[in-house]
């Protein structure tokens, strides 16, 4: 019996490789998270590594990345054992032309099997207008595509500039519109990708990425993982601790460390740019 | 009923903004921390320097515990009550017959506590006389509060990165040299302009400095920094909790003073100060 999924929206994610929406929190509080989001970024706290694996860092960021009806979707998708490996934003302003290169969230992390899978909650309407995702449907199916010559050139928003061996004009996109407090959840080999914004707000959202503890991972660098719910029997993850209101301090210098795992990492997957946008 | 100060000592501090000499250690304790603090210059094969130099006390145990002194945290005490924040610490080394000089400044300037009841103890590890560079201040300059600052002196014998000047008339004030012995320290207010000068000597000159503030007061601008709680309790939480190293070569203690040390120099930076890393290299 699933927790918070229907049967079609779990049946839809293995066939088509996505669902959406799912809604996580209520409008007043993706709000509200806007704000302190905006009060990290004021100080540059989300710069550079900053905007990387930062549930680590600040315990608001780490409650919604555990909020129960996000982890009781994922659970009804990847099952109960649940570790966090990610997390980034993707912020675009108005008019500011950023964009994201069709690619796959997987090839960077290299987990295998890839049973990943990133939720996306918009913290700001993400519409046609403002540069929503757009998912190729069924791409998952594919495995893991090869890569074209990277495009890392003007404002594609990937550090990697990751492109995708795949004549994607042959798939209909679909849009992923979203209201603040929704999230969408995809497949991490579902291509993807999104346009620049034409809307006169900014467009906010964040990203999570979830997977089962028994998976490895390609290359020999060891990473880690912050298990949120079930248990951990296998250890392919080096555990990492929830933020601690107390210890701000700790909370920084563990951040740091397991960002530098996590760029070793990417580093060894080949993304060599990991740290242009810094 | 003070701790550690007589109401003399006391009324010295709030009238003129300084006071010295203060027995904090033995000489021979203080001999222990030149040794050590020389030991990590070994370590690192050259004079005290970058950003481990910054909020050291949080990396070495030596450097805590002498932070946290009794006879030194009862005369912190005595001046800005129980509740007693640790910000900040640094070294003062000057070689013999070193050119190194500190040009006249306020301590809160790219600290900006408000309100400034901020205090520094300034220890002395070795001699510290006219002679050889001792800290001078500017009796009685606390109670002008924030100076402007002038065009910043970056020479580079000035041993301050900021390079920074307080605007100030030396010809109304005479200068007094605080010199003092091993184990002895100053105290001054955070708004006391102070500076010294170079070393004539031909012994070294060491001294290290700890910042100590009460848990009620809030810091200009919008970054965080950390402070330490080194007595009493704090209630207001204006300031991200540090903790004492739990060793000197421990990965987590190390990784937690670079973490402090950096907020506190952006902080820094944040209030104004653009060269915070002009002397990161030896």
């Amino acid at each position: 019996m699933p927790k918070a999924l229907s049967t079609e929206q779990i049946e839809q994610y293995h066939r088509d490789g996505y669902i959406s929406p799912v809604r996580v929190v209520s409008e007043g509080d993706a709000t509200l998270f806007r704000r302190q989001m905006e009060e990290a970024e004021a100080v540059g706290d989300l710069r550079g590594i900053g905007q990387t694996k930062f549930y680590l860092r600040f315990p608001w960021v780490h409650e919604m990345a555990t909020h129960p009806a996000l982890l009781d979707a994922v659970e009804d998708l990847i099952g109960p054992n649940i570790m966090l490996y990610h997390n980034t934003v993707w912020f675009k302003e108005g008019g500011d032309g950023a964009y994201v290169s069709f690619h796959q969230d997987n090839t960077y992390f290299g987990h295998d099997p890839c049973e990943v899978l990133t939720a996306w909650m918009a913290i700001t309407p993400a519409t046609i207008e403002s540069g929503c995702m757009q998912f190729l449907p069924g791409t998952q199916k594919l495995g893991q595509l090869d890569l074209k010559e990277p495009d890392i050139h003007g404002s594609n928003m990937l550090s990697s500039g990751q492109n995708v061996d795949l004549d994607t004009a042959t798939i209909e996109p679909f849009p992923v519109e979203l209201q603040p407090g929704e999230c969408s959840i995809h497949h991490a080999f579902l291509v993807h990708g999104s346009l620049p914004n034409n809307a006169p707000d900014r467009r906010m959202g964040i990203t999570f990425i979830y997977h089962p503890p028994q998976l490895g991972q390609l290359g020999n660098c060891r990473t880690s993982a912050l298990l949120v719910r079930g248990e951990d029997p296998y250890g392919n993850f080096d555990h990492e601790q929830a933020p601690n209101a107390h210890d701000m301090i700790g909370n920084i210098a563990r951040h740091e460390t397991a960002v530098l795992a996590y760029r070793e990492k990417v580093r060894e997957m080949g993304n060599i740019t990991v740290a242009r946008l810094d | 009923m003070p701790k550690a100060l007589s109401q003399d000592q006391i009324d010295q501090y709030q009238r003129e903004g300084y006071l010295y000499p203060i027995q904090i250690v033995t000489p021979d304790e203080a001999a222990t921390c030149r040794q050590r603090l020389e030991a990590i210059e070994e370590a690192m094969g050259g004079q005290f320097n970058g950003i481990q130099r910054t909020k050291f006390y949080l990396r070495y145990h030596w450097a805590y515990e002498l932070a946290t002194t009794p006879t030194m945290l009862d005369a912190v005490e005595d001046l800005i009550g129980p509740d007693i924040l640790l910000y900040h610490n640094t070294s003062w080394l000057k070689r013999a017959g070193d050119q190194a000089y500190v040009s006249w400044h306020q301590d809160n300037n790219y600290i900006g506590v408000e309100p400034c009841e901020m205090l520094s103890f300034w220890i002395a590890l070795t001699p510290s006389t006219l002679e050889n560079g001792c800290m001078q201040v500017l009796p009685g300059t606390h109670r002008g509060g924030q100076l402007p600052t002038g065009v910043p002196d970056l020479n580079n014998k000035n041993m301050l990165p900021s390079g920074l000047v307080a605007e100030h008339d030396l010809s109304k004030t005479r200068p007094i040299a605080m010199e003092l012995a091993p184990g002895e320290a100053s105290i001054h207010h955070a708004y006391t302009v102070h500076g010294s000068q170079a070393n004539l000597s031909n012994q070294r000159r060491m001294g290290v400095t700890f910042m100590y503030f009460p848990t009620h007061v809030v810091q200009k601008g919008k970054r965080r920094t950390s402070a330490m709680l080194v007595r009493g309790e704090d209630r207001y939480g204006h300031f991200d909790a540090e903790f004492p190293p739990a060793g000197d070569d421990d990965p987590d203690t190390i990784a937690r003073q670079e973490c402090s040390a950096t907020l506190h120099r952006a902080k820094e930076e944040e209030l104004g100060k653009k060269t915070v890393a002009r002397f990161d290299t030896n």
